[in-house]
């Protein structure tokens, strides 16, 4: 099982990532078990990576791979079975329920695949509520909300309800809502799973501007090769397993994509068939020309 | 098998069947008890003292329970049918996608139908004998209410089963049912498989209103409902005219309109208060209610108007009962008063009549000429008599003496030359401060006064002590709290008045002395004069304008001392046969008796209003009460289910279970507390007027203490539904948001 070696041990993965960042998560053999001890389903089987201050990672797989599983351990949705979870030097697998959700409110911003906004509140409220939950001053919260509504240029929609939005006006509230509270992490699950292609592009370019601009370090599921290709790095999930990784380097986008659905073909391709070469553990063949 | 599916099914959704399965339990179980009271008296009627229960008209109380109750249940089953079909239909909705998987299955409309029936039955039945059960407790703690408010002993306690009420019970609700089971039929089969299996419930719409227009219709609601309350003042609840129908009207309007823009405003105001609405899950909060309130506000005002009928009933139905028990005690100081009306005798009413209403000129004429006729021949008694009707009577029953231990005549004279208008501005008050106003027929009436001797008289044969006044001075003589303040002014020592002809000063007391048996107190600031004024106007040849000769009898038994006596009276003052066949045994148009009250009859009238208003007050406002929290309940508790996803997505971002559960509770409590709050206000307004001018002139010192019972309910029932709605709530949204997020 030579994939195996795609999750590489601790110590090489610093080193791949070796731009002088600081490692921002580590996930360490994480493990996730479903089911009674006759019927074992591993949704994740030993899982290990990290993410550096700043990086726009995504996480690809088919379905069932694990990919959601593996975002819901990680924003303490779920809990996993071993392993650590560690988040800037705190093991959030140790946390109790209170530290949880003051971990997620303070630490974590989500973007869901359908915006998952408060339908009864505005795009203002919506946003301001990720400050208020965290007990931002009140002096502060409308001019952080009217600074992150003007870059994501949703400020024409803050005085409507999600309902009287269009659905990229929504996913980029939600995106405003997401890095509002200026979090360390931003997940994003599918995020242009709901969204048409032009709608996605200018999300998927809102998420390339947080990452550039605010340095915000984004992870991000999804199955589709296109919004992949807009994240710096890529995490190939199968079986519960990472099984490769990808890195952009300074391709082109298109030339990055191509190599993704490359990377995919296979992936979709019979079990147990050997990866060709030039899909090798990704931490030796990223190329960084 | 479908048997199966339905029982199980009920044990599942328990939940959703709490509010329902709570609601149709206490209905039945009041169902039940008040009905059931007739039944209790077994217990009264062969007991010592049982002339309690037994009215002047010889009527047993518990007949007049047992058809006013029978009316009010009537109403009452329409308000349990409804607020049952209302519960339903939350349950039915609740579980849509539940039937639309059942039809997706290739289960039949008619047998997803026959399931929802089932489980209808299964909840009914059961909640129909835990009722059973319930009202039988009840039933027999009424019993003991009942002994307690008529003055009775039960001294042969044993357990009362009403088959009547259980029948009647029972017959109501199985009514109920089908036309539940109707209704789910009917909702289900009209369903498409389509709208079954996507109803996910929040296509309700919401509505988006203009914050500028919801402010001034707010503000004008607010004016509109000050305006009502003016209304209501100005008619003060005694003459139920134009005042009251436009105060009706503005309070309804006002409610209404107070309820469409409530949220608008307040959100207005909120948003305004950084330090609230930028504070934690306040933003998040204060939208959900106003969406709730937004969609609901026609419901939430019928529930405000429920309620404040409710308040209503149970505070003053409590009040009424003090205030005729309270005077009981000083409106019954002789056995029996005997009347004489002779104010009726006027003809210069009759003239001022059209002679239409008689049938022409000559039959008005007949009329007054008999009323002319029937005046001498009184006034020839009268006179003849020297106006004594105990000297009278005494010629007529020979053996008098044997039946009468003691009698006291007690006359009242209105003053030819003082008016109480006159009289009340000379101490600087206005009738509307005693109880009456400048257009009553009061107002240009003589004073009333009484001999100073015929008042000793009285208060003898009640047991006091005489009171001595010098020549030319008078006392006031007052039994109601509204005109404490005029009769204090008025016998205030010193105080110089002319009454026909006499000047008299104040001696400076004022007195609290009945003389005459009623069920209420009726002396407003009587003057008790020297005797010499009724000698003058006696040989003035006048009537007075009551005269009642209180008497003492020598029977335990005064209702049947009486009608012995008054038969004996009939003999030589035989009834018309137009009175006789009304079952007159004298002539009550001749004098001295018009008619009589005795003790006994005034207690056991007093008595069986005392009962029919405290069950009357206990029954309706019970039974709206528990209709308003049940509907607020069902509405709070479909909210919750919708809102589900949102409390989960709120976990998601970071809420912890203490934020969200804060924000559950201002909800929940809010919801509840604003329709209390709006109906509180009427209720004081409303409650207040009526204290100013009807309880107060029957002198309801105690009232506050009744009423705080009466609010203390109103709370209390509305807690237990506020209590177990949370908590219903609260489970609903942790286990709905996942353990996990909301540990």
């Amino acid at each position: 099982m030579t994939m195996v070696t795609a999750t590489p041990p601790a110590g090489i993965a610093n080193a791949g990532t070796s731009d002088n960042r600081n490692v921002l998560l580590s996930v360490r053999d994480v493990r996730k078990v479903y089911g009674s001890r006759e019927a074992i389903t591993r949704a994740l089987d030993d899982v290990s990576f990290d993410i550096c201050e700043g990086e726009f990672v995504g996480v690809m797989g088919p379905s069932g791979s694990g990919k959601s599983t593996l975002l819901n351990c990680i924003s303490t949705i779920d809990t996993v079975t071993s392993g650590n979870i560690i988040l800037s030097g705190l093991d959030i697998t140790q946390l109790r329920s209170r530290q949880l959700s003051k971990f997620r409110r303070d630490d974590l911003g989500f973007i869901f695949q359908d915006a998952n906004l408060l339908d009864t509140l505005t795009g203002f409220e919506n946003i301001a509520l990720a400050l208020t939950i965290k007990g931002e001053k009140a002096d502060a919260v409308r001019a952080k909300v009217d600074s992150t509504a003007n870059m994501l240029g949703v400020t024409d929609v803050l005085q409507k309800y999600p309902r009287q939005m269009s659905g990229g006006q929504r996913q980029r509230v939600a995106a405003a809502r997401a890095i509002v509270a200026d979090p360390k992490l931003v997940l994003a699950d599918e995020p242009t799973g709901a969204l048409d292609s032009r709608n996605a592009a200018v999300l998927l370019e809102t998420l390339e501007v947080l990452n550039a601009k605010l340095h915000a370090t984004i992870m991000m599921v999804t199955h589709d090769a296109v919004a992949a290709s807009y994240a710096d790095r890529i995490l190939f999930i199968k079986d519960g397993k990472l099984f490769n990784e990808l890195r952009r380097g300074d391709d082109a986008r298109t030339d990055f994509y191509q190599r993704i659905l490359e990377v995919q073909a296979f992936l979709s391709g019979k079990q147990g068939d050997s990866p060709a070469v030039g899909f090798a553990p990704s931490h030796a063949g990223a190329p960084r020309n | 098998m479908l048997m199966k599916l339905a029982l199980r099914n009920v044990r599942r959704s328990m939940r959703d069947y709490a509010v329902y399965f709570v609601t149709l339990t206490l209905g039945v179980a009041v169902f039940y008890a008040f009905n059931a009271i007739e039944d209790s008296r077994v217990l009264f009627e062969a007991q010592e003292g049982a002339a309690n229960v037994f009215l002047a008209s010889g009527a047993s109380i518990f007949d007049i329970l047992a058809q006013v109750m029978t009316y009010f249940s009537v109403v009452v089953a329409v308000v349990l049918g409804f607020l049952v079909l209302y519960a339903n239909r939350f349950v039915v909705r609740a579980r849509k996608k539940e039937f639309g998987t059942y039809l997706l299955l290739g289960m039949s409309p008619r047998q997803v139908s026959s399931v929802v029936l089932m489980e209808t039955l299964i909840v009914g039945v059961i909640a129909l004998l835990a009722g059973l059960g319930l009202g039988f407790l009840i039933s027999q703690a009424i019993a003991f209410a009942t002994a307690g408010l008529i003055g009775v002993a039960i001294s042969d306690y044993h357990l009362l089963f009403s088959t009547r009420s259980a029948e009647l019970t029972l017959g109501c609700f199985a009514l109920i049912f089908v036309v539940v089971a109707l209704f789910n039929a009917v909702q289900i089969s009209r369903c498409k498989l389509a709208t079954l299996l996507s109803a996910n419930s929040r296509n309700e719409r919401m509505p988006v209103r203009n914050p500028i227009v919801c402010l001034i219709v707010f503000v004008l609601s607010c004016l509109i409902l000050a305006k009502a309350y003016a209304e209501l003042n100005l008619d003060g609840l005694v003459y139920f005219g134009e005042h009251f129908r436009t105060a009706t009207a503005l309070m309804l309007v006002g409610t209404l309109s107070l309820f469409w823009s409530a949220s608008g405003f307040f959100i207005l105001v909120i948003q305004r208060l950084r330090g609230v609405y930028f504070k934690g899950l306040a933003m998040f909060t204060m939208r959900q209610i106003s969406a709730k309130v937004n969609t609901a506000f026609v419901s939430l005002w019928a529930v405000t108007v429920l309620l404040f009928f409710s308040i209503v009933v149970f505070s003053t139905g409590f009040s009424l009962a003090t205030v005729f028990s309270d005077q009981l005690e000083e409106n019954t100081q002789f056995d029996t008063s005997i009347r004489a009306s002779l104010m009726a005798l006027d003809i210069s009413d009759m003239e001022a009549v059209p002679a239409e209403q008689y049938g022409g000129e000559e039959a008005k004429a007949a009329a007054i000429q008999e009323v002319e006729a029937q005046r001498n021949e009184i006034h020839r008694l009268w006179q003849e008599n020297g106006g004594s009707t105990a000297a009278y009577l005494k010629s007529l029953i020979p053996d008098w003496d044997e039946r009468v231990t003691g009698s006291a005549q007690v006359d009242t004279w209105l003053a030819n030359d003082l008016t109480n208008k006159q009289l009340a501005d000379a101490c600087g008050f206005t009738l509307a401060q005693i109880g009456s106003d400048d257009n009553s027929s009061m107002a240009d009436e003589g004073v009333q006064y009484v001999s100073l001797s015929q008042f000793n008289a009285a208060r003898q044969l009640a047991g006091e002590k005489p009171i001595e006044l010098a020549t030319d001075e008078y006392l006031v003589d007052n039994t109601i709290d509204k005109s404490t303040d005029y009769a204090k002014a008025l016998g205030q020592k010193g105080r110089t008045i002319t009454v026909d002809g006499h000047e008299l000063t104040a001696s400076g007391q004022v007195v609290s002395q009945s003389l005459q048996v009623s069920s209420m107190s009726c002396l407003v600031a009587v003057l008790v004069v020297p005797d010499e004024l009724a000698a003058d106007r006696f040989a003035a040849g006048d009537l007075p304008y009551l005269s009642e000769l209180n008497v003492n009898l020598a029977s335990d038994s005064q209702e049947q001392a009486m009608k012995d006596l008054m038969a004996e009276y009939g003999k030589a003052v035989p009834p018309s046969d137009e009175l006789a066949e009304m079952g007159w045994t004298y002539d009550s148009g001749a004098w001295p008796v018009s008619y009589y009250d005795t003790s006994e009859s005034v207690i056991a009238d007093s008595m069986g209003l005392k009962l029919l208003l405290v069950y009357l007050a206990l029954y309706i406002g019970f039974v709206f009460l528990m209709t308003t929290a049940a509907v607020l309940s069902v509405q709070q508790l479909s909210e919750v289910a919708d809102s589900i996803p949102r409390y989960r997505l709120l976990a998601q971002l970071g809420c912890d279970r203490a934020m969200v559960l804060r924000s559950l509770r201002t909800q929940i409590g809010i919801y509840f507390v604003a329709p209390l709050l709006v109906a509180g206000c009427h209720s004081a307004c409303t409650i207040s007027v009526l204290y100013e001018n009807l309880l107060s002139l029957w002198g309801a010192s105690a009232v506050t203490g009744t009423l705080t019972i009466g609010i203390a309910l109103v709370v209390a029932v509305y807690a237990i539904y506020l209590a177990s709605t949370y908590l219903v709530a609260r489970s609903a949204v942790t286990s709905g948001a996942g353990k996990k997020l909301l540990a």
